[in-house]
């Protein structure tokens, strides 16, 4: 594994780059993480992800978006705009580094909605994993602001409004423009085509992706969908040792992937 | 400031960020930031990371590293127990930045476990010339678990009846129990642990626990000169171990020469909401200045 930094339009992203330990196959991959608290409750599951991928002979690309993670810059430079261009620059980084044309993306959550976008826009994406992806911004804005709520009431924390910090959700700054854009997002615009393959996966029964896949269906994509039942993955924890690593799901994703490019 | 990516250790792959000042001074050592439980080296809710820029500004350098099998790193290929392995991949992210930016002091900061670890480190390595221990718990006893266990079971009994009674969240508990969050049968068997284990307790390590000077552990770290900062949650449970360990005349000589101890109220164990990351911030910028400027 390669850590490192690389440039996305003036901001330094840290990524790491994952050779394949095995014969490579045809395909790239880039990880495009959730937001807040997901991304660092599912830091460890990426990272296991990405090594099962490359021990299967994929290159895999982890990063982390402009003001997040390791990355250059804080939440006022956050928008799902500049996420989206750092999602285009890892591509290209991962297909220099691979040497490799073709390239899938895989987003978990909010990732999987801005990969949708950046296949959408790219138009040379191969395949797609989306992985419980964020379908309506409206309803997931209210979800979190009321899981902050929630934690305001249990935890063995006091509120402070006059502090003088932004709105906040679990843990993070939450500004109003970055609310303004989530609510936003609704995934079932219609787009065009987004890949040839697409894998959509939905561990939360709660947030079904019926109509992800109806939409997907009626694109030219091959689609294949998966419910392998993991509820509670990113209800925040404030015991951040009870992280758990879904190797089931995992492995879901490394055999869709393997077979497509046999 | 410049930041880049680093691979490192004797035994496995560490994975750390440094993060460069712009000018650097020699004179100033540079911060080891260890991680915080399970969570990578940017720290809960990015703390790490936000602490290591505004350290830099002031002519910082700062790693961030991954302990083996946490984060990035790779576990470790040999049987070093954690306690040991901990203890020595502190020391590899110290001897880097020696050989890489010719450094020769460090402080090392940490909460939780990442405190403990620092604490820990202190007592091997005369390069430490600083720690800051952020919810330390477990720090203070030494490597005896079966002492280790006990302590915990006390602490807990301790935490509960002080945050029922004696903390800034009597009215949110009150709130809790009037609503039905609370766990009637879980507060109860916390708060009569206390009780309980006064009465029917293990005696011998109860003994134990007492005959452990945990001042004289902490003067030992403080005589070699190296500078100790105690912060602690008012709704963290290491507080409750802090006072199981020192008792309020000890702690008085914690706010004294190179020892300083400060509790932020309301605050919980990780800093989830804003305000109280930026009072940790605040509170370790000046901490750094005072002693080290």
């Amino acid at each position: 594994m390669d850590p490192f930094f690389f440039d996305a339009d003036g901001a330094s992203l840290f990524g790491c780059y994952h050779a394949p330990s095995s014969p490579a196959r045809g395909c790239a991959l880039v990880l495009a993480n959730p937001f807040g608290h997901e991304y660092v409750q599912f830091h460890r599951v990426f990272r296991q992800l990405a090594i099962m991928l490359a021990d299967a002979g994929f290159p895999v690309l982890r990063f982390d978006y402009t003001g997040t993670g390791d990355s250059s810059d804080d939440y006022p430079e956050w928008s799902l705009d500049r996420w989206t261009k750092d999602i285009e620059a890892a591509v290209k980084e991962v297909q220099q580094r691979a040497g490799s044309e073709k390239t899938a993306i895989v987003g978990l959550r909010l990732g999987g909605t801005l990969a949708l976008d950046v296949a959408a826009k790219m138009g040379t994406v191969d395949s797609l994993v989306l992985w419980d992806p964020i379908l309506r911004g409206g309803p997931h804005v209210e979800e979190i602001r009321a899981g902050h709520e929630s934690m305001m009431g249990y935890a063995h924390v006091i509120a402070k409004p006059d502090s003088g910090c932004p709105p906040e959700v679990l843990g993070f700054a939450f500004p109003d423009t970055i609310a303004d854009e989530l609510k936003g997002i609704d995934l079932l615009e219609s787009r065009g085509e987004i890949a040839k393959r697409v894998l959509v996966i939905e561990s939360n029964e709660a947030e079904p992706q019926q109509a992800l896949c109806d939409w997907i269906a009626a694109t030219k994509a091959d689609l294949t969908y998966e419910e392998i039942s993991n509820p509670h993955l990113w209800v925040w924890l404030e015991d951040f040792a009870k992280m758990h690593v879904p190797r089931k799901l995992l492995q879901s994703i490394v055999d869709w992937f393997s077979e497509g490019y046999a | 400031m410049k930041e880049e990516a680093v691979v490192f250790g004797t035994n496995t792959d560490l994975v750390g960020v440094i993060t460069n000042p712009k000018e650097r001074n020699d004179e100033l050592p540079a911060f080891v930031f260890l991680n915080a439980g399970m969570t990578h080296r940017i720290g809960p809710s990015r703390l790490h990371v936000r602490f290591a820029r505004e350290l830099s500004e002031i002519g910082h350098t700062v790693i961030r590293f991954d302990f083996s099998g946490l984060g990035d790193s790779s576990r470790r290929t040999d049987d070093l127990p954690i306690a040991e392995s901990v203890v020595r991949e502190t020391r590899e992210a110290m001897d880097l930045l020696e050989k890489k930016c010719k450094i020769k002091r460090f402080i090392l900061i940490g909460i939780c476990s990442g405190a403990t670890i620092s604490y820990l480190t202190s007592k091997h390595d005369d390069r430490v010339a600083g720690v800051v221990l952020i919810n330390a718990q477990s720090h203070l006893h030494g490597m005896d678990t079966a002492l280790g266990e006990y302590l915990r079971e006390q602490t807990f009994a301790k935490h509960a009846w002080r945050i029922a009674l004696r903390s800034s969240f009597r009215r949110k508990n009150f709130r809790k129990a009037i609503g039905g969050q609370l766990n009637p049968i879980r507060i109860m068997k916390m708060m009569l642990g206390l009780p309980m284990s006064i009465l029917f307790g293990n005696r011998e390590q109860g003994s134990s626990a007492k005959a452990h000077d945990a001042l004289a552990d902490l003067k030992s770290v403080l005589e070699r000169g190296v500078k100790v900062y105690h912060l602690y949650s008012e709704g963290d449970e290491g507080l409750d171990y802090f006072n199981l360990m020192l008792s309020p005349a000890q702690q008085a000589t914690c706010n004294q020469g190179n020892s300083r101890l400060s509790i932020m109220l309301g605050a919980n164990h990780v800093f989830t909401v804003l305000w109280s990351q930026d009072e940790l911030l605040k509170d370790v910028m000046n901490w750094t200045r005072e002693e080290f400027h």
